[in-house]
């Protein structure tokens, strides 16, 4: 049945994408045209094109050369992929029966065997991929069944699995034959089941990707697909308006406007799976005086801040610890700002106006460290700086730490965690809250994980564990409802905002469905080109 | 190259006589009337913000306009200028300091001592330099100390040469012979004798680091490696305003035009002095 | 260069000189290598992203030996420098060395390219000024290049872009591959050289014009022309050399920020991103070779310049 309904869904999909869900203004008489090369900028290289320990932005060039056992598409619906069917035989083993015929660009085919050897590869502590603890759930090794079937045991029930394995790089499946033969230089000798193939990767300029024929799914319209290399913001909004490339994944606010004016070019927004949140350390004096967290959270005026700042085109106010697009997201009403109620609540713990307007206590200024990183995103630097300021004017004497990303990784895991608010900005790939929930486990505390908050409880981590064991939705909805207020009540940070995604392209570009997903999940299967304006 | 006749005091005035160092000195002056007096002429705290005031063009309040979080775009260059004018200084005078005393020492003692200061120099030199200072501030965490820092200990080498090769040239020289041969304690020979001679070499060259140094210091914190939030400096300004240029060219013109004035200052004033002390400089370099 | 003791001499000085390379370069990988090991954070980071386990920590550190004292950790760094082998990329396996060497030959294509379009803007207006020495021509020409020196280089790039790239479409905005890709980085870089260049020739040539065989020549009535062509330039250029050696170098580290701003696949965006990931071996390997191409440029000016005018002693 399951199976039946997600083949409906899924052809249902596949057949009508390019008339019902087409964002880029293909308009019904059109027909999709063979041919022609798409150009997606991308702001950084590819690292290796072995799935698995690839860094960085190159994980978006790889959805379309390898493919996962599920995907959900752009509204959220789980469908098979390379996966026909699949069930529970029991609460912890998952039967997958593959799809028959289909095959890698060496033109082995896909079978078992492939997945058995990608997840126990990932699993694999010496084998460094990088997305592995995504699937530490699952137990190895893995038992295969026959030729296309397999089973995968987990330690405990995990209602999220499926919805795991669809979208994290890690469920990526290589061909195993290949990468045996290869070695160390799979990673310049890709082969995936996916709709394009290698064909070239010149480092720091472009990779080129070539139209698969023999694509199990019906094979796409483009005959290249080039990624091009441009790591500044302004120069990829310029390439992007003489028509150098096609494609400008995230365009930048503050292009937004002006872009939208350009008869040639078509601006796309998208909700997102990210959100965007600060993090008090509930274990750093002084924020490890609730009293204090609380008040200084009332301080801060994050509906300003995303208004202005943020502006509605690439975001929204938070008003749960999950972004709306994500299952288990809850509207849990956070503190909204209150000067007064900031200025009464410092004054409550003992703070009171010392030299130069900055607050003390025992003769100690109110002094906060806020650590982020704008590499990522330049937003965040606008934002801390702002919080900054607001927290300046109630007397905190706020420092901003910019770090690039492996200093403010090294910050936030390392024992001594020194800040007392902290960036967090999280893309929920598999559009289910467990992945951003197991965050706030004691067992994630860190150096072990990346409990940014450092505050972990007994009932909180009952709540996350429960929910992730419950098989009930609902159930399961008012677990992560319950979580967002102990986050609310121990104020243990402020989501700001959840982000939206605007993504440009030129007007010949047809049959752009636009996924939610930021990393893993953009292909361009049903792109095509119509004549160049 | 450079006479003893004239001392090096009486030489550096009369260059300063000359249009373009001139133009250059009243262009620093005004900056400098603008950092010293930042505080009384900024209309407004420099990191005040005012989110709904964001991104707004020049008007009577705001004469520059506002940037990305509505801070006075006038009131950050005037500090801004200070900061840059600071860096500039302050980054010079330290190089100077630590390279005319080991460039004075290796000339002036020679022998083992020399040999050490001359490969420590010549492997600073050999690291292509901005990667070195890229390297540096990224090892000892962002900020505008540590990007100073390395400016100065990337700068000193070049002092240890210049000043060293001065001291082989006027060591040899009647005037020092005759001081040793008085008794003088080397001490006294190498201030009041050979140091200055140097004065001339290190004055056009001081000019002309300091516009590097401010450069240096602005490239380093647009790429986010110097002067952190709220820091008006004019590098770090430029970076994060970049992304307006088109929708608020303000926030990229005001501290574009504040680096410019400031180097071009500084590289006005060395390069003439430079044709007036030095014509035959640059080879040197 | 005809007496065979002279020649022997400048071989014993190359040899002497390479051997002192050697030794410069095993301190800048001692330096370059203390830096990464005090650097915060290190390569786990950036291979296991979200919550690794401590296993897999544990398991990068043996591979990369991480695990090991630093002493140790540089030991082996060198026992395997030795060896001719500079390391595999910790982030993506692979051999550094050619990366390097691919990035390397574009940010030397770039360099000769600026360093082309500024000896011959800087010569020709050097030239012009020596020879209007003091008027109204030299001092503008000393003026407007020294604007060109004053304006930060990410200003100085964008605005190309935006002017050539974006409104008139003659070049592409970014990238690498055609000279027409090269056009724009390379006008940014010589913008900026082209200040030093004039000053350099404009000294060398005021020098040569006050030598006795040029005002002889002149005062022999040879034309003015046939004076600066014959006489003034040739002598002129032969100190450009030290000058363009020095650039040679200033170009190979220093283009960072317009690599960055074109988008041009140089050795300087190369290490960036290197230090970024905590890729030692590949930082090393691009400083090394960043070090040894400016080393041995110079190495071939000081030749050169003993080659040109055997008057000047080796050291």
């Amino acid at each position: 049945m399951r199976e039946r309904i997600s083949r409906l869904v899924f052809g249902l999909l596949a057949g009508a994408a390019c008339a019902l869900v087409s964002v880029t203004g293909a308009s019904a008489q059109d027909q999709p045209r063979r041919g022609g090369t798409l150009t997606v900028i991308t702001p950084s290289d590819v690292s290796t094109f072995d799935p698995h320990p690839a860094v960085g932005f190159s994980v978006r060039v790889f959805a379309n050369i390898y493919e996962p056992l599920f995907r959900k598409d752009e509204k959220g619906v789980l469908h098979g992929h390379l996966a026909q069917s699949w069930r529970f035989v029991d609460p912890t083993k998952l039967q997958i029966t593959l799809r028959k015929g289909v095959k890698f660009h060496s033109g082995n085919e896909l079978t078992a065997e492939d997945v058995k050897f990608t997840y126990e590869r990932q699993l694999n502590p010496a084998d460094l991929a990088r997305d592995a603890a995504v699937i530490k759930m699952v137990k190895t090794p893995i038992q295969v069944v026959d030729r296309y079937t397999l089973l995968i045991e987990t330690r405990e029930p995990n209602a999220a699995l499926v919805d795991t394995l669809a979208q994290s790089l890690a469920t990526l499946i290589p061909d195993s034959a290949e990468i045996k033969k290869w070695g160390k230089d799979y990673g310049l000798h890709p082969s995936g089941t996916g709709p394009f193939k290698f064909v070239e990767w010149v480092r720091g300029q472009h990779v080129k990707l070539a139209r698969n024929a023999d694509y199990w799914n019906g094979p796409p319209y483009l005959d290249f697909l080039v990624f091009k290399v441009v790591p500044e913001e302004a120069t990829r909004v310029l390439a992007l308006e003489s028509g150098e490339a096609d494609v400008l994944f995230e365009t930048p606010p503050s292009a937004i406007a002006s872009l939208r004016k350009n008869a040639k070019i078509k601006v796309n927004k998208v909700p997102t799976y990210r959100d965007v949140d600060v993090h008090w350390n509930a274990k750093k004096a002084p924020t490890d005086d609730v009293r204090l967290r609380r008040a200084l959270s009332q301080a801060i005026d994050v509906k300003s801040i995303v208004e202005e700042v943020i502006t509605a085109d690439i975001g929204q106010v938070a008003t749960g610890l999950f972004n709306p697009s994500v299952f288990g997201a809850c509207d849990v009403g956070f503190p909204v700002y209150n000067l007064a109620r900031a200025k009464q609540g410092l004054a409550e713990v003992g703070y009171r106006p010392g030299k130069d307007g900055i607050l003390e206590k025992d003769g100690r200024p109110l002094a906060l460290t806020l650590v982020v990183n704008p590499q990522r995103d330049p937003r965040n630097g606008e934002v801390a700086e702002a919080i900054q300021a607001q927290l300046r004017a109630v007397g905190v004497d706020m420092k901003v730490n910019a770090n690039e990303f492996a200093t403010y990784m090294k910050i936030l895991q390392s024992p001594e965690g020194d800040y007392n608010m902290i960036f967090h900005g999280y893309g929920v790939a598999t559009a289910d809250a467990d992945l951003k929930a197991t965050f706030f486990l004691s067992t994630n505390l860190p150096p072990a994980g990346q409990n940014s908050p450092r505050f972990a409880s007994p009932e909180l981590d009952g709540v996350i564990l429960a929910a992730q064991r419950e098989s009930s939705k609902d159930k399961r909805r008012e677990l992560y409802c319950k979580m967002g207020q102990i986050y609310r009540d121990q104020a243990l940070g402020l989501p700001l905002y959840a982000s939206f995604r605007n993504t440009s392209a030129l007007a010949h570009v047809h049959g752009l469905v636009l996924h939610p997903d930021e990393w893993y999940t953009q292909t361009y299967t049903r792109v095509w080109l119509g004549p160049k304006p | 190259m450079t006479g003893t006749k004239e001392t090096g005091g009486r030489r550096v005035r009369r260059a300063l006589r000359q249009p373009r160092a001139a133009a250059g000195a009243l262009v620093l002056a005004a900056l400098l009337v603008g950092a010293v007096g930042a505080g009384w002429l900024a209309p407004h705290d420099p990191a005040r913000a005012d989110l709904r005031l964001r991104l707004k063009p020049p008007s009577r309040e705001y004469p520059l306009g506002t940037d990305w979080i509505g801070r006075c775009l006038l009131s950050r260059l005037l500090y801004g200028i200070r900061l840059t004018l600071t860096v500039g200084v302050v980054t010079v005078a330290a190089g100077v300091a630590a390279g005319v005393t080991l460039g004075l020492v290796a000339g002036f003692y020679g022998g083992a001592l020399e040999g050490a200061i001359m490969r420590a120099t010549d492997l600073l030199l050999a690291f292509p330099y901005f990667l070195l200072t890229v390297v540096f501030v990224a090892v000892l965490g962002p900020s505008l100390l540590n990007a100073m820092i390395a400016i100065a200990a990337w700068t000193a080498p070049h002092y240890v040469r210049l000043v060293r090769s001065v001291v082989l040239s006027v060591r040899g020289r009647e005037f020092v012979e005759a001081a040793r041969a008085l008794g003088r304690p080397e001490l006294g020979i190498l201030t009041r004798h050979i140091l200055p001679a140097c004065v001339p070499t290190l004055v056009v060259q001081a000019a002309i680091f300091c516009a590097q140094n401010m450069l240096m210091a602005a490239s380093l914190s647009f790429l986010g490696l110097g002067a952190q939030p709220p820091s008006p400096e004019l590098g770090a300004m430029l970076g994060a305003g970049r992304q307006y240029l088109r929708v608020a060219p303000q926030v990229v013109a005001v501290p574009a035009v504040g680096i410019f004035l400031g180097v071009l200052a500084f590289n006005f004033l060395g390069d003439a002095l430079r044709d007036h002390l030095d014509p035959g400089a640059g080879r040197a370099a | 260069m005809r007496a065979p003791g002279l020649t022997g001499g400048l071989a014993g000085y190359v040899v002497k000189r390479l051997l002192g390379m050697l030794l410069l370069l095993a301190g800048v990988t001692f330096v370059v290598f203390g830096m990464m090991y005090l650097a915060p954070g290190d390569v786990t980071v950036m291979l296991a992203a979200s919550s690794p386990s401590p296993e897999q920590v544990a398991a990068i550190r043996r591979e990369f030996g991480l695990d090991q004292p630093p002493w140790v950790q540089y030991g082996m760094f060198l026992g395997r420098v030795a060896q001719g082998d500079l390391g595999d990329s910790w982030i993506d396996r692979r051999p550094v060395m050619p990366q390097v060497l691919e990035a390397f030959g574009y940010t030397l294509r770039l360099a000769a390219v600026a360093l082309a379009v500024s000896v011959a803007l800087g010569t020709a207006a050097g030239i012009v000024s020596a020879v209007r020495h003091r008027s109204a021509t030299d001092e503008s020409i000393l003026t407007v290049t020294l604007l060109g020196i004053s304006v930060p280089v990410f200003v100085t790039g964008l605005l190309l872009i935006y002017t050539f790239a974006f409104k008139l479409g003659w070049f592409p905005t970014s990238g690498a591959g055609t000279w027409r890709h090269l056009v724009l980085p390379a006008s940014t870089l010589a913008s900026f050289l082209t200040a030093y260049n004039v000053r350099m020739m404009r000294a060398c040539m005021l020098e040569v014009l006050g030598q006795d065989y040029v005002r002889t020549a002149r005062a022999k009535g040879v034309r003015e022309r046939w004076v600066l062509g014959r006489h003034a330039l040739r002598n002129a250029l032969v100190p450009m050399a030290t000058v363009l050696g020095l650039q040679v170098g200033l170009l190979l580290g220093g283009s960072v920020i317009t690599e960055t701003v074109f988008a041009y696949p140089g050795v300087g965006q190369l290490v960036v991103s290197a230090i970024s990931a905590r890729d030692t071996p590949l930082v090393q390997a691009c400083v090394l070779v960043t070090a040894s191409g400016f080393i041995l440029v110079n190495l071939l000016v000081d030749v050169s310049y003993v080659l040109i005018d055997p008057r000047i002693r080796l050291q």
